[in-house]
């Protein structure tokens, strides 16, 4: 059909070793734009990172004050749960660990919130101990607004909505909250090794 | 207010379908791009279904008809100003097509002051890398 867009069917990367992607995934080499609202497009002086909720004390980051942590180049494979998945992407960010350092927290959840009003929870343990980070640039260069920019989680051992883009903070809780997906029929831990999409899954 | 971006008329038609379907009358209005008039689908049925509360809007964007008097270009913030219900209506958006078209929607909806949490957004297609 002319109208179907370019990009509409996956093409399968034959070279792709089957052992890295999940069960009911396909391997694109596209990058894929998919949100429920509008680009959210926030100035980098008003921009700020905050971990809130149940700690000592809350802390935030300047996005100068933020850049100036020390970062990482993180490569690692990303599954979205509309199945596509993009192996070895290309990060520039901090770990979360270097923003929890030194916190006292009894929370065992954490929700990351965003720019535009997006949440997504987690057990705080799936965003620390190396799992996660909040990265700045994707490919080498700045993150487009597009794909979340300029900062958004990377938590890739788990479907990518639960790496919010456009985030803006941490907020660290005793009980766990579901988040926009979450309460919308998805999955409230999202793990693709195990299929797990949607609620009940 | 829906607005479709070529083959993105379909989850909006899937809404004018169901509307339709269960009688209801609430003001609804479909602004519908396409290159040609033979890129538009569904046409006769959106004019079967005109009235009654909902109004359709077309744009093709790369060739027209002979005698075509509506619009003649790609969505811009003018033409979604004249189509689009103003804020204070507190309408609600949902728009699909490729992502280009959406980003582009998308933004100039909240140019004019539209609530982006009002905006629904389905993209598809490449974005590149």
């Amino acid at each position: 059909m002319a109208f179907v867009s370019r990009g509409f069917r996956g093409r399968r990367a034959a070279d792709a070793d089957p052992a890295r992607v999940p069960p009911g995934q396909y391997v694109t080499r596209d990058f894929p734009v998919l949100s429920a609202g509008p680009t959210p497009h926030t100035s980098l002086e008003l921009w700020d990172f905050s971990i809130i909720g149940e700690l000592d004390e809350p802390r935030g980051w300047s996005w100068e004050e933020f850049r100036a942590l020390p970062s990482e180049e993180i490569t690692r494979d990303i599954h979205c749960v509309t199945k596509w998945s993009k192996l070895d992407t290309v990060w520039q960010g901090v770990s979360v660990d270097t923003l929890l350092a030194g916190i006292e927290t009894s929370a065992e959840y954490v929700t990351q919130y965003s720019d535009g009003g997006y949440t997504t929870n987690l057990p705080l343990e799936d965003v620390t101990g190396g799992k996660a980070w909040v990265v700045f640039a994707y490919g080498g260069q700045p993150l487009a607004p597009e794909h979340g920019g300029p900062a958004r989680m990377l938590v890739p051992h788990l479907y990518f909505w639960k790496s919010a883009k456009w985030v803006r903070g941490l907020r660290l809780q005793s009980t766990d909250e579901p988040g926009f997906w979450e309460t919308n029929g998805y999955h409230n831990y999202g793990n693709p090794w195990q299929e797990q999409r949607y609620s009940g899954d | 207010m829906l607005v479709a971006g070529g083959s993105g008329i379909v989850p909006l038609m899937a809404m004018i379908r169901t509307r339709a379907a269960a009688g209801n009358d609430t003001e609804t209005r479909l602004l519908y791009s396409a290159r040609s008039e033979d890129d538009l689908i569904y046409r006769d049925e959106l004019e079967a279904l005109s009235g009654n509360g909902l109004t359709v809007a077309y744009t093709l964007t790369d060739l027209q008809p002979p005698g075509w008097t509506s619009y003649a270009r790609r969505v811009d913030p003018e033409m979604l100003a004249e189509v689009a219900p103003r804020p204070a209506e507190q309408p609600r958006f949902f728009t699909c097509g490729p992502t280009p078209f959406v980003e582009a929607v998308a933004e100039a909806l909240v140019r004019l002051g539209h609530e982006p949490r009002a905006i629904k957004t389905e993209r598809f297609g490449p974005t590149g890398g």
